[in-house]
C-alpha cells in the first residue's frame, strides 16, 4: 500500500480526489493539506511515497512548496485546472500532471505509471530541479531544459541545443549540439512537436522537426532544403515551403 | 668529345667568313664553343636503359650509387649497372653508419649487401601519409622526418623510442630539416598571401614569396655560412634564423640545390642544365652554366671533390675536381686554330680583362695570364650586359612605326611586340618583360614575339630586359608606353548620365512598389482583422450557450439520479472539450488528430444531451498521418453541429452521423459529413417556426472565404441533399481542406 498526501487549497478538489483514490486504487491517503505550511509538516510526519500537488494556491504555490523542502523522497503528480505556462514546464521536465476536473482514466494511467516506475529518487529530484530551474528562468524560451528519455536514461537538454528531431519509424532521433551521437527516443516526433509548439521549432517535413535557431541556410528548390548548424541537409516538404519561408523571414 | 669537335667544325664552316670580319663576334663564337662542350665532364649511362632519370647520387663504401626510376645503379667500368630493382625510389639518406633510401610512398629501406631491407614501420607510416606526395625525408638525431607537399603530415619516426608521431609544427609543411639541433619546418599557411612560414624550435617568421606556393616541390639547404637557401619553382630565397637576406629568380625551375665543399652553390634546373654561383650571395656576376638545357635532377660530391650530376634522360655527368680548373692544354684542345688565327691577340686581351676582374679574392696572387690558374668559368663568362630592343610593334596585326608612346582607340587592343637582344653570345638570350597595367609580375621567356589581345581601355607600359647566357641582365630596359582610350559608351560623361538615369528610374520603381505594398499590406491587415473576428465568432458558436447549458443540465440530471460515476465521466469530457476549444482558438491550424479528438468529445456530449438519439462513426483513411496533417481549427465542428441540430434532432427515430477523412490529392484532404436527418428543405421549413440560432453555418461560410483570400488556398465546400425514393434522406457535406 502506497502512502500519499494530497495538497490542494480547495476542499472539494481534495475530497473528490481522495474519494476516487480510496474507491478504485490501493493508495492510502495519509493526510490532506490546504496550504504549503500544512503540507510541509504532513510530509515530515508521514514520509509519503506520492504527493498530489495543486499548483495554484494562495500564498505559496505548489512550486514554492517543492523549493522549500530540503529532502524530497517521494514522487509528485501535479494537479491543475488551467495554467498553460506551468503545464509546459512540467511537460519539459517529464513529470506527471492531472487536469482538473480529474478524469478517472487519466488518473488511473498516472497511478499506473507511478507504480510501474522503478523508484529512482535521484532521477525524480533531477526532474524536479529541472522544473524549478525552468520556472525560475522565466519564460525565456529556448534557455529552458527539456528531458529527453533515451534507452540509457534521462538526459536534461537545453532546448536551444537541440538541432533537430528526426523521425525514424516509431522512434525519434534527437540531434543535439556538441554530441557525437544522437539520442534515440521512443516518443513520436509529433509529441515533441506538441511540446515545443511555441519555441521556434518547425516541422519542415514528415520526418524532420527542426530548431529554427539552428538553420544555417535555406536552398531553394522544388521544396528546397535547409542546411543545419551540424551540417546536415534536410529536405523541406513542398507544401511546407511557403509557410517555412515566411517563418524564416520573420 | 669527338662529337663535340665535329660540331665546332660545322659551326665554323658555316659562319667562318663572317667571323673573320668582326672580331667581337668571333669572340662570341669562341665562348659559345666552350660553353657547349663542357670539357671537364664525363658522361655515364646505363647500357641497358640509357634514358633513365637519376634522382639521387651518393658515395657509399667507395662506390658511386645512383637512384633511378628502375632502381639503384652502381658505376662499374664506366657503365651504370643495376644492382637493385625497385621502382618508386626517391632519394638516399646517409647516416654515419648506414645508407637508407626512401620511396615516393614514404617507405624507408636500408641498403645492405645490395639489397633493400624494408623498415618494419613502413606500413604504419604509409597509413599516416595517406597518398599525399612526399616532399622530403630526412634523418637527424636518430629520427626520420617525413614531410608531404599537401596536407599536414609531418611524421617523426624516432628510432630510439621506437615511436611514430605526427608533429604539429605547422599545418602544411613544405620541408623539415634539422640543423644544429633545431627542427626547422616551413610552410605556406595562406597561399593567397604568398609567403613562406618558417618554424624552428625557437622561433617562427614569414618570408614573402614572389609567387603563389601551390603544391610544387621545394628544396632547402643550409649553407656553410649558416644561412639557408630555399627554392620553389624558379624563385630562390636566402635567409638566416630570422632575416630574409636576398632573392633571385632562375630562368627555369630549380630541381635541386647543392653546396660543394668549396662553397660553390649549384642549382640543378629543369631544362636548363646547371648553374653555379661562387657563393651564397648569389651574385649574378659570378655565374657559371653547364650542361645546356638538360634537365638535371640531382647533384652530389664524392670524397675526392668530384661533382656528380644526375639528369633526366642523359645519364650521369661527372665533373672532375682537377679538371674544373681548365689549363692551357684544354684551351688549345677545344679552340680551333682557324678561329684564333687572326684574332688571338684580341682574344687574349679580352680574356685577360675577364680574368683580372673576376679572380676570386683568395686567388689574387698575380700569375701569368695563360697559366694554369685560368679557370674555364671565368674565361667563358660573358659579363657584358646585353642590350635589348623592341624591333616592331604590331597593332591589330598591322605593322606600325615604332614609337615610344601610342594613343590608341578602344578597338585597337591587340598588340604584338617583337623584341631582340644583342649580346656577345647570340644564343641563350632570355627575356623578362612586363606590361605594367596588365601583368603583375615579370614574365620570363625566350620567345621574341610577345602578343597581348583584348586589352581593356587604360594606360600601359611595356618593359623588357634581356639576359645573356651568363645570366647578366641588360642594365636598361626597352620601354614603350601606350594608352587605349575608352569607347564613347565607356566615357565618363556617358556613364555618369547612365548612372543618374538608372538611379532615378530605380527610385521611381521603388516608390511605386512601396506604395503598392502599402496598399496590399493594408488590405491584408484588414483581412486579418476580419479573420480574427470570424475566429472569435466561430469560438462563440462552438461555445454555443444552448449546448453548454443543456450539457450541464444533463450532467445535473445524473447527479440528481445519484449516478455519480456517469456525472463524473461526462463532466470531465465537458471540461476536456472546453479546454481543447480554448487552446485550439489560439492556433490557426491544429493537427487532424486534435481535431478528431475534439469532434469525438463534442459528439459524445451531444449524444448525452440528445439521450443517444444518434450514433456516430469517424473514419480516417489509413494513408493519412493524423499527427502530421494540419487543418484550420474550428472548421469542421459547425457542419457536424448543423447535422445534429437541423438534421437529426427533428428526425423521428435514430440518426446516424458519419464523418470520413479521405485523401483527395497531395494538397487536399476530403472531409465528408453525412447524416440521415430530415434534409435541408424540411429544416428550412421548420426554421421559420423556431427562433433557434443557426448562425454557425453563416460564420463558417465567411471563414472559408477569408481563409481562401488570406492563404490563396482552395478550400471549398459542396453540399448534397441525399434522397431515397425522391424523399429527403439526409445531407452530405464535402469539405476540401488544403493540407
Amino acid at each position: 500500500m502506497y502512502k500519499a498526501i494530497i495538497v490542494d487549497d480547495e476542499k472539494g478538489g481534495r475530497e473528490h480526489l481522495a474519494t476516487i483514490l480510496k474507491e478504485f486504487f490501493d493508495i492510502e491517503i495519509k493526510a490532506q493539506a490546504a496550504n504549503a505550511k500544512e503540507a510541509v509538516s504532513a510530509i515530515e510526519e508521514h514520509q509519503p511515497d506520492l504527493l498530489f500537488l495543486d499548483i495554484e494556491m494562495p500564498g505559496e504555490n505548489g512550486f514554492d512548496l517543492l523549493e522549500k523542502l530540503e529532502n524530497i523522497n517521494f514522487d509528485v503528480i501535479f494537479t491543475t485546472a488551467y495554467d498553460h505556462y506551468a503545464i509546459k514546464a512540467i511537460k519539459y521536465s517529464a513529470l506527471d500532471y492531472l487536469l482538473k476536473p480529474i478524469d478517472a482514466d487519466e488518473l488511473e494511467a498516472a497511478i499506473n505509471r507511478f507504480k510501474s516506475k522503478i523508484r529512482n529518487q535521484e532521477l525524480t529530484n533531477n526532474k524536479l530541479k529541472t522544473l524549478l530551474n525552468n520556472l525560475s528562468s522565466g519564460d525565456s524560451g529556448q534557455e529552458q531544459k527539456i528531458v529527453i528519455h533515451d534507452g540509457e536514461g534521462l538526459n536534461f537538454i537545453k532546448i536551444k541545443d537541440i538541432i533537430r528531431f528526426h523521425s525514424e519509424g516509431s522512434y525519434t532521433d534527437v540531434h543535439v549540439v556538441g554530441q557525437d551521437k544522437h539520442f534515440v527516443t521512443s516518443k513520436q516526433i509529433g509529441e515533441y512537436e506538441e511540446m515545443l509548439v511555441n519555441e521556434q521549432f518547425y516541422r519542415i517535413h514528415r520526418s524532420y522537426y527542426i530548431n529554427l535557431l539552428h538553420v544555417k541556410k535555406y536552398v531553394r528548390g522544388d521544396g528546397g532544403y535547409v542546411v543545419m548548424s551540424d551540417g546536415s541537409k534536410l529536405e523541406v516538404s513542398r507544401r511546407k515551403k511557403a509557410e517555412f519561408i515566411q517563418l524564416l523571414s520573420q | 668529345m669527338l662529337i663535340v669537335k665535329q660540331k665546332i667544325t660545322t659551326f665554323h664552316q658555316k659562319f667562318g667568313g663572317l667571323l673573320r670580319l668582326i672580331i667581337i663576334i668571333q669572340f662570341v663564337i669562341f665562348s659559345e664553343v666552350l660553353f657547349a662542350q663542357n670539357p671537364s665532364f664525363s658522361n655515364y649511362k646505363s647500357s641497358t636503359s640509357p634514358y633513365l632519370q637519376f634522382n639521387d647520387i651518393v658515395e657509399h663504401k667507395n662506390k658511386m650509387l645512383f637512384i633511378s626510376s628502375e632502381g639503384v645503379f652502381e658505376l662499374k667500368n664506366k657503365n651504370l649497372s643495376k644492382i637493385i630493382i625497385e621502382e618508386n625510389l626517391s632519394k638516399f639518406i646517409k647516416t654515419p653508419k648506414n645508407l637508407y633510401v626512401w620511396s615516393i610512398y614514404g617507405e624507408i629501406f636500408e641498403i645492405k649487401n645490395n639489397q633493400l631491407v624494408p623498415f618494419p614501420f613502413n606500413k604504419l607510416v604509409q597509413k599516416r601519409v595517406e597518398n599525399k606526395i612526399i616532399n622530403s625525408v630526412i634523418f637527424a638525431d636518430s629520427a626520420f622526418y617525413i614531410s608531404t607537399i599537401v596536407g599536414s603530415a609531418l611524421i617523426q619516426i624516432d628510432l630510439k623510442t621506437e615511436t611514430i608521431s605526427n608533429l604539429k609544427l605547422s599545418p602544411y609543411p613544405y620541408f623539415v630539416v634539422k640543423f644544429d639541433g633545431k627542427l626547422i619546418s616551413g610552410n605556406n599557411q595562406n597561399t593567397s598571401k604568398n609567403e613562406l612560414f618558417v618554424n624552428t624550435n625557437s622561433n617562427s617568421f614569414t618570408i614573402p614569396l614572389a609567387e603563389a606556393a601551390g603544391n610544387s616541390r621545394t628544396n632547402i639547404v643550409q649553407l656553410q655560412d649558416k644561412t639557408y637557401l630555399f627554392s620553389k619553382q624558379h624563385e630562390v630565397i636566402r635567409f638566416n634564423n630570422a632575416t630574409f637576406l636576398n632573392r633571385i629568380f632562375v630562368e627555369k625551375n630549380v630541381e635541386f640545390i647543392f653546396q660543394d665543399s668549396q662553397g660553390k652553390i649549384w642549382f640543378a634546373l629543369n631544362s636548363g642544365g646547371i648553374i653555379s654561383y661562387a657563393d651564397g650571395s648569389l651574385k649574378e656576376t659570378n655565374i657559371t652554366r653547364y650542361l645546356g638545357n638538360q634537365t638535371v635532377i640531382s647533384v652530389a660530391e664524392d670524397a675526392k671533390g668530384n661533382l656528380w650530376f644526375g639528369t633526366s634522360g642523359n645519364g650521369v655527368f661527372k665533373l672532375e675536381k682537377e679538371l674544373e680548373n681548365i689549363d692551357a692544354n684544354s684551351t688549345i684542345t677545344y679552340s680551333s686554330p682557324a678561329i684564333f688565327s687572326s684574332t688571338e691577340i684580341e682574344n687574349e686581351k679580352v680574356q685577360s680583362k675577364f680574368i683580372l676582374k673576376n679572380l676570386p679574392t683568395d686567388q689574387q696572387t698575380e700569375k701569368p695570364i695563360n697559366s694554369k690558374t685560368i679557370r674555364t668559368d671565368r674565361v667563358r663568362q660573358d659579363s657584358l650586359p646585353p642590350s635589348v630592343f623592341i624591333n616592331s610593334v604590331k597593332i591589330n596585326g598591322k605593322d606600325t612605326t615604332t614609337l615610344s608612346h601610342y594613343e590608341l582607340s578602344h578597338e585597337n587592343n591587340a598588340i604584338e611586340f617583337n623584341i631582340s637582344g644583342i649580346s656577345n653570345s647570340p644564343s641563350g638570350i632570355q627575356y623578362k618583360y612586363m606590361l605594367e597595367g596588365f601583368d603583375k609580375e615579370w614574365i620570363y621567356t625566350v620567345n621574341t614575339s610577345i602578343y597581348y589581345t583584348s586589352l581593356a581601355p587604360g594606360s600601359y607600359t611595356f618593359k623588357v630586359f634581356a639576359m645573356n647566357d651568363s645570366g647578366i641582365w641588360s642594365t636598361v630596359p626597352s620601354v614603350i608606353s601606350f594608352t587605349i582610350q575608352p569607347p564613347f559608351y565607356m566615357s565618363a560623361w556617358f556613364l555618369l548620365t547612365l548612372v543618374f538615369g538608372v538611379i532615378i528610374i530605380g527610385f521611381l520603381i521603388y516608390f511605386l512598389i512601396q506604395k503598392q505594398n502599402q496598399l496590399k499590406n493594408k488590405q491584408i491587415e484588414e483581412q486579418k482583422q476580419r479573420a480574427l473576428a470570424s475566429e472569435l465568432q466561430a469560438l462563440r458558436s462552438q461555445m454555443n450557450p444552448h449546448f453548454i447549458f443543456n450539457t450541464l443540465n444533463s450532467i445535473q440530471n445524473f447527479i440528481s439520479k445519484n449516478e455519480s460515476k456517469d456525472a463524473s465521466i461526462y463532466l470531465s469530457k465537458f471540461a476536456k472539450l472546453m479546454r481543447a476549444t480554448l487552446s485550439n482558438t489560439k492556433r490557426q491550424r491544429i493537427s487532424l488528430k486534435d481535431e478528431i479528438e475534439t469532434l469525438t468529445l463534442y459528439l459524445e456530449l451531444e449524444q448525452l444531451r440528445l439521450n443517444n438519439k444518434f450514433s456516430y462513426e469517424i473514419l480516417v483513411d489509413e494513408t493519412i498521418d493524423t499527427q502530421y496533417e494540419q487543418v484550420p481549427s474550428m472548421l469542421i465542428q459547425p457542419y457536424v453541429e448543423n447535422a445534429i441540430w437541423h438534421g437529426i434532432s427533428h428526425k423521428e427515430g435514430n440518426g446516424i452521423i458519419r464523418i470520413q477523412f479521405l485523401p483527395e490529392n497531395e494538397h487536399l484532404l476530403k472531409c465528408v459529413i453525412e447524416d440521415n436527418g430530415i434534409g435541408r428543405e424540411n429544416a428550412i421549413k421548420l426554421k421559420k417556426n423556431t427562433t433557434s440560432p443557426s448562425f454557425g453555418m453563416n460564420i463558417t461560410k465567411e471563414r472559408v472565404e477569408l481563409l481562401n483570400s488570406l492563404n490563396g488556398n482552395q478550400l471549398s465546400v459542396k453540399i448534397n441533399d441525399l434522397k431515397i425514393n425522391n424523399q429527403p434522406a439526409g445531407t452530405r457535406v464535402e469539405l476540401y481542406v488544403p493540407i
